[in-house]
């Protein structure tokens, strides 16, 4: 006994080590029924105690409730997909009158279901009901572009149904086009098209989704198609000045060497993703130079912007799959909408990868870059939510991110941002 | 598994390895460490395990052909014949070794076995020891074997001597004061790497993203310190853990670092950096070439072909050779041109020190010779033109870093590192240490945990 206190004494960093690891090692047994119960351990090269670790990165402990988590994760997917709405799809695209009817009665019912439960996820039924109205008033509005005056027969509904008239009906500018009947597809132009790569096999299947998987455009809510919509066209680079970009590495490269003017804002941080850009810190800059860290939330709530500018998507390119993606990205549209209704939100595709990593990478290649790309391009609605593609600007026929742009084949050089901000003048909407 | 800072290595191999070369008998931890090396290289390089133990057996052999009781009296046709294999040893060992330099270079990186350049010159400092009568008693081929695949030091040295190694058998002992001290050692490379190197190196990474012609010169200036920081610190680390692993199984430390950044000038410099490779470049190349004994014309000359080669062997792209040329230059003119100045002006070395190696650490860092010159003329922006630059974009990098270059500046004091190895066996610097431990596997897990954090853009 007196042995071992002597031969202990020797050792002290070595005992302390051990003691730490067991110590760990002991809540990472406990955790794994509760907190670390949904974590993948490979017990051949990790420890158990990688979990306590893991874990404290994700702020995931022994004692969390995993059920919560994943319900916090989930809850906007479940409540974007109502059985409703999706029953609705096939009448509403045949365009018959009768079945417009129902779609807004099961509208207005379930505008009544929500704000009884005083969920938060009130907007897919804030805009079925909205639909619903503006389906009821489409005869009054046709004349009125007739006369020439849209905005007068609007104001008249919102007085009727203050409550369920959203803030943000958009007035019908002078550069929209209007059509007789609600489009089933957005016109060339609108958007610009998703730029297209070459496969070159290498892609996981694991992080995409089956090719048949189908995008639907919603027929009633936010992502629906009106009767209207806008073109895409030039314009100078005042039109930024009350613009807000948010996105990752790449969006903070673009706010220091895009040369963008001084009142155009920025959010973005490293590594920054669809399913974090609501509860992280992110850095707030704004083209003059000052910068501070806030959250989204923080800056969308403070702010008002014209213009809303998403890039984000890369980091992503690792987390199964393109449907989850593109239910997120569905989600953070929303949002952001719903906090800055009157702002005009533009989905910036990807920017491809070189033809050496997308050629080579399982994750970070073109493949599925276009693939999502395609995805989130069809939440473009042609009156407030478009979906942009640089790629154009910066890729080989191929589709690969040209060699010259890039050291890394993921973000372009300093010197090369002014390509990004002279495709955003050649595709702006102005209203 | 083969990096010493990943899950895998600390808690899987280095427990389960050192228990039981604990517990193995003296006679045969020798073969229980090439056993175990074998394991651990295989791990990491599959089939390229097979040049390692094709080469060793070799080495071995021809090893104990050329070897004879050292100051025994020697017949011409003898010594001739010893000559011979000796020559043919090293010429081998040089041939394997630059083949697969140039395969790497000419086909594809990953045909280069990894730590060739460390294990192919612990071979060829074997065969001229055992030449020159410098080894005591004739190795074993276990003896040879463990020496020359031992894992601490076959990924990226120290290049140890043979008999440094205390092979023989029954040789080495393990006390517990020793593995306290190697595991001391460990932690604190383990941290100098992780928390310092790796995360110091992501200024360069930036600034190589952002492209050089779009920054700043104060921009530029703090990327070849971090630069130079990254790799002191990662090396440093390293070796420290190399050291600390190797005392672990009862050998010395091997000191591959002595604080250069405290040097008096470059040449001395490259006595206290990476002392392992340069006292090997001076024993087995410089002084067989003659020295500084034949005249001030062939001491330059030998002092060229030395850097040479020493930029070769770091890597066989032209930057490495510019690399060693242009420190070649600058210790013969240190020592022939400014050697007076330096004598009799306190502090000056230590000035050019600073000033030069980071520069000449920008000319390793940067492959693509076009893009090393625009980078010089972010460095000096007298002459070249700028890109599209933000000129505030050092402030920005100094608000994130400036506790990293803090940090990096007080290891590079003597003092700061000796103060923590002399206190280590305090209670304080136990919890500081398991602290630092515990933090770095901290970043190395959640950098291994998921293939794609490791990205992040």
């Amino acid at each position: 006994m007196k042995n071992l206190k002597k031969f202990l004494k020797k050792i002290p960093l070595l005992l302390t080590l051990v003691l730490t690891s067991l110590l760990l090692s002991l809540v990472a047994y406990a955790g794994r029924a509760r907190g670390y119960r949904d974590y993948e351990l490979d017990p051949a090269s990790e420890p158990i105690l990688s979990l306590v670790l893991t874990g404290i990165h994700d702020h995931v402990y022994p004692w969390t409730d995993p059920d919560r988590e994943n319900a916090e994760k989930e809850e906007p997917q479940v409540a974007q997909a109502p059985a409703e709405s999706q029953e609705a799809e096939t009448p509403q695209a045949e365009g018959q009158e009768e079945s417009q009817q129902e779609t807004t009665e099961g509208g207005n019912e379930e505008t009544e279901n929500s704000e009884e439960a005083g969920s938060e996820e009130e907007s897919p039924a804030e805009e079925t009901s909205e639909e619903g109205e503006s389906s009821e008033e489409g005869e009054e509005e046709e004349t009125a572009e007739e006369g020439g005056e849209e905005e007068a027969p609007q104001e008249e509904p919102e007085e009727e149904a203050p409550e369920e008239e959203p803030a943000w009906e958009p007035t019908i500018g002078e550069h929209a086009i209007v059509t007789n009947t609600v489009l089933t597809a957005l016109p060339e132009g609108v958007c610009s098209p998703v730029v297209e790569a070459k496969d070159y096999g290498v892609a996981s299947s694991r992080y995409r989704s089956p090719s048949d998987t189908v995008y639907n455009t919603d027929t009633e809510g936010l992502f629906a198609y009106r009767n209207f919509y806008y073109r895409l066209s030039s314009v100078d680079s005042d039109y930024f000045s009350n613009a807000l970009f948010i996105g990752d590495s790449r969006t903070g490269g673009f706010s220091i060497y895009g040369n963008m003017n001084e009142s155009c804002s920025f959010i973005y941080k490293e590594s920054l993703s669809v399913y974090t850009v609501f509860s992280e810190m992110l850095t707030y800059r704004k083209s003059n130079g000052t910068s501070y860290s806030n959250t989204l939330e923080e800056i969308l709530s403070t702010n008002t912007f014209d213009k809303i500018y998403i890039s984000l998507g890369v980091n992503e390119l690792g987390i199964p799959d393109t449907e989850r993606y593109y239910d997120k990205y569905r989600d953070v549209i929303t949002r952001i909408h719903e906090m800055q209704p009157d702002a005009l939100i533009f989905i910036q595709g990807v920017m491809h990868v070189s033809e050496k990593k997308s050629s080579s990478d399982e994750i970070y290649n073109n493949t599925i870059i276009v693939e999502r790309n395609r995805a989130v391009s069809t939440l473009a609605n042609g009156w407030n939510i478009f979906y942009i593609d640089m790629n154009s600007e910066v890729c080989d026929e191929n589709g690969n991110l040209l060699p010259d742009l890039s050291s890394d084949g993921v973000h372009l050089y300093g010197s090369q941002y002014g390509r990004w901000k002279d495709f955003l003048m050649e595709n702006a909407i102005v209203r | 598994m083969v990096l010493f800072s990943s899950m895998e290595f600390i808690f899987r191999f280095m427990p389960v390895f050192m228990i039981v070369y604990w517990i193995t008998p003296a006679r045969y931890k020798n073969a229980v460490l090439f056993g175990g090396s074998i394991v651990f290289y295989a791990s990491g390089e599959g089939l390229l395990v097979l040049v390692l133990l094709a080469a060793t057996l070799v080495n071995y052999l021809i090893g104990a052909v050329n070897w004879d009781t050292p100051g025994r009296r020697r017949s011409k046709a003898l010594k001739a014949q010893r000559h011979q294999y000796a020559m043919a040893a090293v010429g081998l060992d040089a041939a394997i070794l630059v083949v697969f330099k140039i395969l790497a270079a000419a086909v594809n990186s990953s045909l280069l076995p990894l730590g060739i350049s460390f294990y192919i010159f612990k071979m060829i400092s074997f065969q001229l020891d055992i030449y020159w009568d410098r080894l005591e008693e004739q190795p074993s081929f276990l003896d040879t074997a463990a020496y020359f695949t031992m894992f601490p030091q076959i990924t990226q040295g120290p290049i140890m001597r043979f008999k440094e190694g205390r092979f023989y058998k029954e040789g080495r002992r393990v006390t517990p004061r020793q593995v306290e001290s190697g595991l001391v050692y460990f932690v604190l490379g383990l941290g100098m790497k992780v928390l310092l190197a790796d995360r110091i190196g992501l200024l360069w990474n930036d600034i190589t993203r952002v492209g050089y012609d779009s920054i700043s010169t104060p921009l530029a200036w703090m990327g070849a310190f971090a630069f130079s920081f990254q790799l002191y610190f990662d090396f440093w680390g390293y070796s420290l853990m190399a050291g600390g692993l190797g005392m672990m199984l009862g050998f010395r430390f091997i000191e591959n670092f002595d604080h250069p950044y405290a040097a008096s000038g470059i040449a001395d410099f490259y006595r206290r950096w990476h002392k392992t490779l340069g006292f090997w470049f001076r024993d087995y190349i410089y002084i067989p070439l003659g020295g500084s004994r034949e005249g001030v014309l062939s001491t330059i000359s030998n002092l060229m072909i030395v850097w040479l080669l020493t930029g070769f062997w770091h890597g066989s792209s032209v930057n490495f050779i510019l690399w060693g040329l242009v420190l070649g230059v600058l210790i013969i003119l240190e020592k022939f041109v400014f050697k007076w100045f330096l004598d009799h002006i306190p502090f000056l070395g230590t000035v050019v020190v600073w000033i030069l190696i980071p520069l000449t650490w920008v000319i390793f860092a940067i492959t693509d010779l076009k893009a090393l010159g625009v980078y010089f003329t972010r460095l000096f922006p007298f002459f070249g033109q700028e890109a599209v630059v933000y000129g505030g974009d050092f402030v920005d990098y100094l608000k994130t870093y400036w506790p990293l270059f803090t940090a990096s500046v007080l290891l590079c004091i003597p003092a700061t590192f000796n103060m923590i190895v002399n206190f280590r066996k305090s209670r304080f610097a136990i919890v500081v240490l398991t602290v630092v431990f515990w933090i770095s596997v901290y970043y190395v897990n959640s950098s291994a945990a998921n293939t794609f954090m490791y990205f992040k853009f």
